[in-house]
């Protein structure tokens, strides 16, 4: 019984070499085809892409989110 | 569309949690913009959203923020063709507009000077047959689930880079991570945010956070660390977890006090949800997260964990 318990308290492991690292990080990671979106160059201050958008001579799209859409939404 | 947007619009993005509440200039001048469209009865409520509109504040058009791109597409057409009817004088370039001026710097979150910013993304992978793990085919009826990385961020100052290091390094040595280091990875950055914001882990939902370094290399000027972990976060109920390993690489600028190399992995399972992130897959699914140096011009955006209040403290 104190065994079976022992086995419980064991977690899972992994021992990572080196190449498993990479290719871990890799496949976690976003590919190319993934981060077409990235290619808008967004601002992150409304105060500046205003500035920026009076100068131009343009409109601005403002993309506000529960979570910043360039991190965790 | 993204041509579109490049030609014809000046795109920002920002989250509506901070942007909502900020009770200085531009904190006025968004909610007077989104009292302009659908969101206006919201309230103090969420005011999301994709919005076009003037310098000066007159909304062009408004989508909601998770359109199929034809669908947003023309909603830029439709907004471009209001600010067409514009008179000259608005439309004319070479104006220039005030600066909000002073920040309601509550909402308004920076990185401290000398930070070191990590990249951290989280991916819900799937086991093939052969036990080996791959990513999920793209959303589809048939496979419901997000298959994207969710990004966010990590923060860590200087001194806390410094406390990295152990007092006399040298080759073989193994310190324990510091605890509000850890902790603060644990809390903010082992989650499933894979469907969106997800709930951060309360100090008594750690039952195991441990991570240590083993100085790998060591010179005058820098230091290469090798981070060993393993995590269980659970609610008391247990009806969500996840159990992981950590490993990684982390090199040191000892004069800096900054990193040079954040390569670390977290791979385990994950199971159950928040209330911003239903339909999870059943039972305990593989989620791997990744971190990585942000580029030194990447945009300004703050880790979700700043919004916990406990960013700092993480280990209290």
């Amino acid at each position: 019984m104190k065994l079976y318990y022992l086995l419980l308290l064991v977690l899972p492991t992994i021992d990572f070499s080196d190449l498993q690292l990479r290719t871990l990080h890799q496949l976690i990671m976003p590919q190319t085809n993934e981060e077409a979106w990235e290619q808008i160059p967004w601002r992150t201050s409304l105060d500046q892409a205003r500035r920026e958008a009076a100068a131009a001579g343009k409109p601005l799209l403002l993309w506000e989110m529960d979570g910043h859409p360039l991190g965790c939404t | 569309m993204i041509q579109l947007v490049k030609e014809h619009f000046v795109p920002v993005a920002g989250d509506d949690w901070y942007q909502r509440r900020r009770q200085d200039d531009e904190g006025q001048f968004f909610r007077q913009l989104a009292e302009q469209g659908p969101r206006q009865k919201s309230g103090d409520g969420t005011k999301q959203g994709v919005y076009f509109l003037t310098v000066g504040g007159k909304l062009l058009g408004y989508k909601n923020g998770d359109l199929p791109p034809d669908l947003m597409k023309q909603g830029l057409r439709q907004a471009l063709a209001v600010w067409e009817r514009l008179p000259q004088s608005e439309r004319a370039a070479g104006q220039i507009v005030k600066s909000f001026g002073n920040s309601d710097e509550r909402f308004h979150p920076q990185p401290p000077r000398d930070a070191t910013i990590i990249d951290v993304y989280t991916r819900a992978l799937v086991r093939k047959p052969d036990g080996s793990l791959t990513a999920l085919e793209p959303r589809c009826e048939e496979q419901p689930h997000p298959h994207l990385p969710q990004r966010d961020r990590l923060w860590l100052n200087a001194e806390e880079v410094r406390s990295l290091i152990p007092k006399s390094p040298a080759v073989g040595q193994t310190i324990e991570m510091p605890k509000g280091i850890a902790w603060r990875i644990a809390r903010c950055n082992l989650t499933d945010n894979t469907r969106g914001e997800p709930p951060f882990w309360e100090s008594g939902e750690i039952e195991t956070c441990k991570m240590t370094l083993t100085v790998k290399a060591v010179a005058e000027d820098a230091i290469e660390l090798a981070l060993d972990g393993r995590v269980l976060l659970k609610t008391k109920r247990e009806d969500r977890g996840f159990e992981a390993t950590l490993a990684g690489i982390i090199a040191i600028d000892r004069r800096a006090n900054r990193a040079t190399r954040f390569d670390v992995v977290a791979l385990g399972e994950h199971w159950g949800h928040g209330t911003y992130t239903p339909k999870p897959r059943p039972g305990r699914s593989p989620l791997g997260v990744a971190m990585r140096l942000a580029a030194k011009d990447a945009p300004n955006v703050p880790p979700q964990g700043w919004k916990s209040g406990m960013y700092w403290q993480a280990d209290r």
